[in-house]
């Protein structure tokens, strides 16, 4: 038996056809995705000139920056080196770490999270770890540079500066001033 | 992006004062009982990163070369990081253990130092700054004694014989006593290796460093202090002591801070042999205590001379 149809869920989970969780004025997928949550208007009749409004298309016409839906959520890992380099960051700053450090700085997850929901954070880390790698390997020193630049390109978005990203921007930053001094 | 040079202290010093405005804002408006262990982890390790290399960077630095807001009096010595290491009563954390290898306050006393170097060299001593200024260093003097209070307290809770704790208590001395040599030649720039003060923290850190353990090799958060020590031994077979440990710490650190200790080591050594150049004499150093507040001196990479 199929469920009944939400009458008040928010456009943008109606266009992405998800379950809205009707909460406002920002529900849980776009508050999630940092998507702009248009919340639709009860018992008003829309207008024929607004109803071509309820498409991506014309919501992207319409200039409502109103990101194209991502599954599930995450930037996807663009080579085999990318996904390696992120899942072995949260214990990629060990080389820093003095014997007498606590053990939890060993192994910090939060890196490894903000690896896989950022691709400046991925950027950043694999910087990192090609200069620290390969120091003494031309192609890797490219790779390094090429992810550098990649950085901080993505770091001149403003977004990634604002709340709620400021951690994933503080992290690649960290990984970018430890690659500077490591140099 | 121009030029991109990767390995240069100077970028490092441009991202970690990015990285301490994103955390400052951070803590202004979060509540630190909220966030999970590893989150705090993590801003703990950017925290460090920032005032470590602060502290350790920012001598390398004349100060009409520094735009950033160090010299000003608004600079508040990063206190907006306190949260992240002191309990509410000010006593340091004590599931806060340290990163690089130091006591956090010890690099903010550091850093600190270093500000107040700057801020005498920039600011023309006018009465009211002059004793604002001693009443800096003065708060700096009790904070120091008050972090050898803790080091003493610290060891009496852990096992005597456990190599981390002597490693512990050699590592922060040295840390200490090195800070309390560069205070002291910051507020009284005569002063010499020769000076008891000096002399009396310089056999305080050697004696730890003889006793209880030798520094532990590649942690780059010894460079500077040693520095510092290796500027203040006034006799041969102390400054042998210090080269040898500057040596094997330098022969496993990465590049720039290897480099930097060789070039230090070097040109002491030289100067021990033959006393001051043209050059050195025309910079003011006349003695090696003088490299302590003319680092850069010391034969450092070229993209730090300016």
């Amino acid at each position: 038996m199929k469920g009944s149809k939400s009458k008040s869920g928010c456009v943008t989970c109606l266009v992405r056809r998800k379950k809205c969780d009707e909460v406002t004025p920002v529900c849980g997928h776009c508050r999630r995705l940092t998507l702009k949550c248009v919340q639709r208007e009860h018992d008003t009749p829309v207008p024929a000139a607004d109803r071509t409004a309820l498409t991506m298309t014309s919501l992207r016409a319409k200039q409502l920056h109103i990101q194209p839906p991502v599954s599930p959520g995450h930037p996807r890992f663009r080579s085999e080196l990318e996904k390696k380099v992120s899942q072995e960051s949260p214990a990629l700053l060990s080389g820093f770490l003095s014997r007498i450090a606590d053990p939890a700085f060993h192994s910090v997850q939060s890196i490894g999270r903000f690896c896989i929901q950022s691709e400046v954070v991925r950027e950043a880390v694999l910087a990192y770890a090609a200069y620290i790698r390969g120091q003494e390997d031309a192609d890797a020193y490219r790779h390094c540079v090429k992810s550098y630049q990649s950085c901080i390109i993505g770091l001149r978005d403003a977004s990634i500066r604002q709340s709620p990203n400021q951690d994933l921007a503080m992290t690649a930053i960290l990984f970018l001033g430890l690659l500077e001094v490591s140099g | 992006m121009q030029g991109l040079g990767l390995g240069d202290p100077q970028f490092c010093l441009v991202h970690f004062e990015a990285a301490r405005k994103l955390l400052s804002s951070k803590l202004s408006s979060a509540v630190i009982e909220a966030w999970d262990a590893d989150l705090l982890s993590l801003y703990r390790i950017v925290a460090e990163c920032v005032v470590f290399n602060f502290a350790t960077m920012l001598p390398l630095y004349r100060t009409k070369d520094l735009s950033m807001p160090w010299a000003s009096a608004s600079f508040d010595g990063l206190s907006s990081f306190d949260c992240l290491f002191y309990e509410n009563d000010g006593q340091q954390s004590s599931s806060t253990s340290p990163f690089f290898g130091g006591f956090y306050r010890l690099w903010n006393l550091m850093l600190r130092s270093t500000v107040l170097h700057h801020r005498i060299v920039l600011n023309e001593v006018t009465e009211p700054i002059a004793q604002e200024l001693i009443d800096m260093a003065d708060s700096m003097k009790i904070e120091l004694d008050d972090t050898e209070k803790q080091i003493h307290l610290w060891e009496v809770t852990r096992p005597r014989d456990s190599s981390l704790t002597k490693l512990y208590k050699a590592q922060h001395f040295l840390n200490l006593c090195a800070t309390r040599i560069y205070l002291c030649k910051i507020l009284n720039n005569t002063v010499t290796a020769q000076c008891v003060e000096v002399q009396r923290e310089f056999a305080k850190a050697v004696g730890h460093m003889k006793l209880e353990e030798h520094p532990e090799q590649r942690s780059l958060s010894l460079r500077w202090p040693l520095t510092i020590l290796a500027c203040a031994a006034s006799t041969d077979q102390d400054f042998a002591f210090l080269a040898k440990i500057m040596d094997d710490i330098a022969s496993t650190v990465i590049h720039a801070n290897s480099s930097m200790l060789k070039s230090a080591r070097q040109t002491l050594t030289m100067f021990r042999q033959r006393g001051p150049d043209v050059a050195q004499l025309q910079q003011g150093i006349s003695t090696t205590l003088d490299f302590v507040l003319e680092p850069r001196l010391l034969g450092l990479a070229p993209s730090l001379t300016s």
